[in-house]
């Protein structure tokens, strides 16, 4: 059985193995996705909207006052996520608490990708073969899929939460 | 027959009735979507809620199967946590009142 990209160690931290090229798409896309949580809002971007959902979609007073309370909350995370995952780019251990930022930051590009890809229950990869751009994004959200399953296995069944973000 | 001796009573009314909202409960609801895999949904229940396996594998099929399935309830409060977590893990999630 080939050996995946994460592997829990004795002392409860994480081996990373992942390949130069691997490290590289990663950075890539964490950059990417800053740029776009820097630069559109889920009112701009419909991709976005699938990341900030709302909690309230049929009061749009109790909408304001959950994004007041905790839109601000959710997208510093999402940053501090994104260093994480950017920091493991670079890493050859890291912690538990690490490792869930990068599964949460993997999960949110493959939300914006999925959602721009317009991914469907039934959607296969010959669906998404036609032009090069499409191609690319669609071989990016796989494989950030299969990495999201690899970080899942490699978590192991979960310990019950212990904070907001746990 | 009126017994003899009974005084008119004078109730007094308040002046304007005040609506108190009952104490509903709330619930919270997960909605299926066609990007988040199973098993990572099932995972994220487990780690948010503390449930067995069986459980959130059962509320993951719900949301597969059915559409959406409720994965939690209480205070308005304790549900907008429970909300604003599920959304920092990417579940599209959403919370009304359980009536």
């Amino acid at each position: 059985m080939a050996r995946g990209p994460f592997r829990r160690r004795k002392d409860g931290t994480f081996e990373v193995s992942l390949s130069p090229n691997e490290r590289d798409v990663l950075a890539e896309v964490a950059g990417q996705f800053r740029a776009l949580l820097a630069n559109e809002s889920p009112s701009s971007d419909p991709s976005l909207q699938r990341v900030f959902p709302p909690a309230h979609p049929d009061d749009p007073i109790a909408e304001l006052e959950y994004e007041d309370a905790a839109g601000g909350g959710l997208l510093a995370d999402r940053l501090e996520g994104l260093d994480v995952l950017e920091r493991a780019t670079h890493a050859s251990t890291l912690r538990e608490a690490d490792l869930l930022a990068c599964m949460r930051a993997v999960n949110d590009v493959r939300l914006v990708l999925g959602t721009r890809l317009d991914v469907q229950e039934e959607s296969a990869p010959a669906d998404f073969s036609g032009d090069a751009e499409t191609e690319a994004s669609f071989e990016l959200y796989a494989y950030l899929s299969w990495l999201l399953g690899q970080i899942i296995e490699a978590l192991g069944e979960p310990s019950a939460a212990a904070g907001p973000n746990a | 027959m009126i017994a003899a001796g009974t005084a008119p009573v004078e109730v007094e009314r308040p002046e304007t009735e005040q609506v108190v909202e009952p104490d509903v409960p709330w619930i919270v609801i997960v909605w299926n979507d066609p990007i988040n895999l199973m098993t990572y949904v099932t995972w994220v229940f487990m780690k948010l809620f503390g449930y067995p396996r069986e459980k959130a594998e059962r509320l993951m099929m719900d949301v597969h199967t059915k559409g959406k399935a409720v994965v939690s309830n209480g205070t308005k409060d304790k549900c907008e946590g429970d909300v604003a977590r599920l959304h920092a893990h990417g579940l599209w999630a959403t919370m009304q009142k359980d009536r």
